[in-house]
């Protein structure tokens, strides 16, 4: 069965002045329709690096793709013309970024900025591509839309500037939308508003929702699927309850436990020993090794496959079995 | 003049903060702006205390006025007995002795041209009385090995570190005058959980080591709750609810601080709040 949209074994490097930066190293995934894939992991596990990939933002140089399709609909985004991108970007994959302040143009009222699309790319006339754009800001719920839509991206809250990005995201009705840490720089009651509008407009359109982000807690309240990256590989994919109940993985595993919860009050934290690998000098076998508690051998010398320990799930790590089961 | 024993190391007696709002050409006040209305609390020696609230609600504006950044519009900080407001030249020095703080962000609160001994050795600079200088050396040594960072990092300079080893180096010049109270504005957000983990276990170690008394100011509700004996929140200025740390999370009376806690995301799925 084919996916909606499904990368294959991306491998994408970055140039720098000190070397190569090998920044995704075999990147799979797949999310259908009506569905939110996360892709977590912390800063410089790759994860934003896969959605510009898809979305075919990736600055090149410094990056370029070594490797791998990006499927959409079965078609190799990646082999399209530049053209071929410009017309997939928008129309069926949309995104939405985290700091809209700097996505916004501040010189430009949101309207307009809304309705850019909807000229530009459907051919509206300016009168009905800024009453779509009204229409757009009054269902993700922006408080008289009709007036606001003058205003500037400056005059709005964080809030209600991410609920413009995703008017603007919408406009031309795609069917990926991918949200890169869309409330991160946003207060705890507005991060919820934001998701929960993500979550509505997801369900009410069937989009395929890809979220990245670093927070756990989030994951846990929205995603269905989980895609938990380190070192430029997805290291573990799971459903959602699953992943939680009884990580595969020795690093998903330490990070669920170093977040403080509430059974584990006045007990020090579980660390993660060491820092994430430096991504010009990925150490041999498998990346995770010199911070993992239950690293063997074997596993400092063979970079351990992705395989699939229980039907439906996917990690890579040489005692997966062990981990699953408890006893490692 | 000491306080009796069993009295508060500090006390906050309607601390209040008010920005004028200018407009126009005179810059004419048009009005203020209630940052800190009317704040008060205590903190009891070797305790944590943790400030939690939104942006805008006050918390950062409150612990730049304990170390004494910003000048209250009125109100009094008493540190055992003595009003931290009213101290001027010998005992405002020995004051910034006592009370530190430890920034948000490893990024830009360290700086760029001075290596990780200068930052730390700095307090000593400013207050060579706290240490003779052939001492000094010494100390700068012990800092880094109770915040975790071996000898060898002395010569290297801020940007070669990690945010989370960055904010030990902080930590450390935080506690290079032996203080005793540590005032922490958001200490870990800006890091990646795995070393936030890290940051917060050290903290909570130094604490118990050196018999800090810590206020730990942060928007992560869990955090908070895992660090703090005892939690204020504040919006809007002011301190809408307070009491032990247990107390207010599991009963939360105030509807701000209900709501709050109904919109943090907690990791854990089957505790959803609504079905996506």
């Amino acid at each position: 069965m084919s996916h909606l949209l499904e990368v294959q074994d991306l491998h994408v490097e970055f140039r720098t002045r000190d070397g190569v930066a090998r920044v995704l190293n075999g990147v799979s995934c797949h999310v259908d329709a009506g569905e939110t894939l996360a892709l977590l992991g912390e800063s410089g596990s790759g994860k934003s690096v896969t959605a510009q990939a898809i979305m075919g933002i990736l600055d090149s140089p410094p990056a370029a793709i070594r490797s791998g399709r990006v499927l959409l609909e079965g078609r190799d985004l990646l082999a399209l013309p530049e053209s071929g991108r410009r017309e997939v970007r928008g129309k069926s994959i949309a995104m939405v970024f985290q700091d809209s302040l700097s996505a916004l143009n501040p010189v430009f009222p949101v309207g307009w900025q809304i309705g850019e699309a909807l000229r530009v790319r459907a051919g509206l006339d300016r009168k009905s591509a800024a009453r779509r754009a009204v229409e757009l800001m009054d269902r993700v719920r922006i408080p008289s839309a009709a007036s606001r839509a003058r205003d500037y991206p400056h005059q709005f809250s964080g809030g209600m500037r991410q609920r413009v990005m995703i008017a603007m995201a919408l406009a031309l009705d795609p069917k990926v939308l991918i949200a890169d840490e869309p409330t991160t720089a946003l207060d705890v009651t507005v991060q919820a508003q934001i998701m929960d509008l993500l979550m509505e407009l997801k369900n009410e359109r069937g989009m395929a929702l890809i979220l990245i982000t670093h927070d756990l807690g989030v994951v846990a309240q929205v995603a269905d699927r989980i895609a938990v990256m380190y070192a430029g590989r997805i290291i573990e994919q799971a459903g959602v309850h699953d992943l939680y109940r009884r990580p595969a993985h020795p690093y998903t595993r330490a990070l669920l436990e170093s977040i403080p919860s509430r059974h584990r009050q006045g007990e020090p934290l579980t660390t993660i020993r060491g820092l994430p690998p430096n991504l010009l000098r990925i150490p041999a076998g498998c990346p995770f090794h010199p911070r993992c508690p239950i690293a063997i051998d074997h596993c400092r010398v063979v970079l351990p496959p992705v395989t699939e320990p229980v039907a439906g799930r996917l990690a890579a790590c040489h005692r997966t079995r062990e981990v699953l089961d408890g006893s490692a | 003049m000491a306080a009796p024993e069993g009295a508060p190391l500090l006390e906050v007696r309607n601390l209040v903060k008010h920005y004028p709002v200018e407009r126009g050409l005179l810059r004419r006040v048009q009005g203020h702006v209630k940052a800190v209305d009317d704040v008060s609390f205590t903190l009891a020696r070797g305790e944590t205390l943790g400030i939690v609230g939104e942006s805008g609600s006050g918390k950062s504006t409150l612990a730049r006025m304990l170390v004494r950044l910003e000048t209250p519009t009125s109100g009094q900080a008493l540190l055992e007995g003595q009003d931290l407001f009213a101290m001027r030249g010998e005992e405002l020095v020995s004051l910034r002795r006592r009370m530190q703080m430890v920034m948000q962000d490893p990024y830009t609160s360290l700086n760029p041209r001075m290596t990780v001994g200068d930052i730390i050795r700095e307090p000593f600079e400013i207050h060579p009385e706290a240490l003779p200088r052939s001492q000094r050396a010494a100390r700068v040594r012990e800092l880094l090995d109770l915040v975790g960072l071996s000898p060898e990092h002395l010569h290297r300079y801020p940007h070669q570190f990690s945010g989370g080893q960055r904010q030990r180096i902080g930590i450390a010049r935080a506690l290079a005058l032996s203080p005793q109270i540590v005032v922490c504005d958001e200490p870990v957000s800006a890091l990646d959980v795995s070393i936030q983990a890290q940051v917060i276990n050290l903290l909570e170690q130094l604490q118990v080591q050196l018999g800090l008394s810590l206020i730990f100011i942060a928007h992560d509700l869990s955090v908070v709750r895992h660090i703090s004996s005892r939690v204020a929140v504040m919006y809007q200025g002011r301190i809408v609810e307070s009491g032990p740390t247990e107390d207010v999370y599991n009963h939360p009376a105030h509807p701000y601080t209900q709501r709050l806690l109904a919109a943090a995301p907690v990791a854990d799925p089957s505790l959803r709040r609504s079905t996506g």
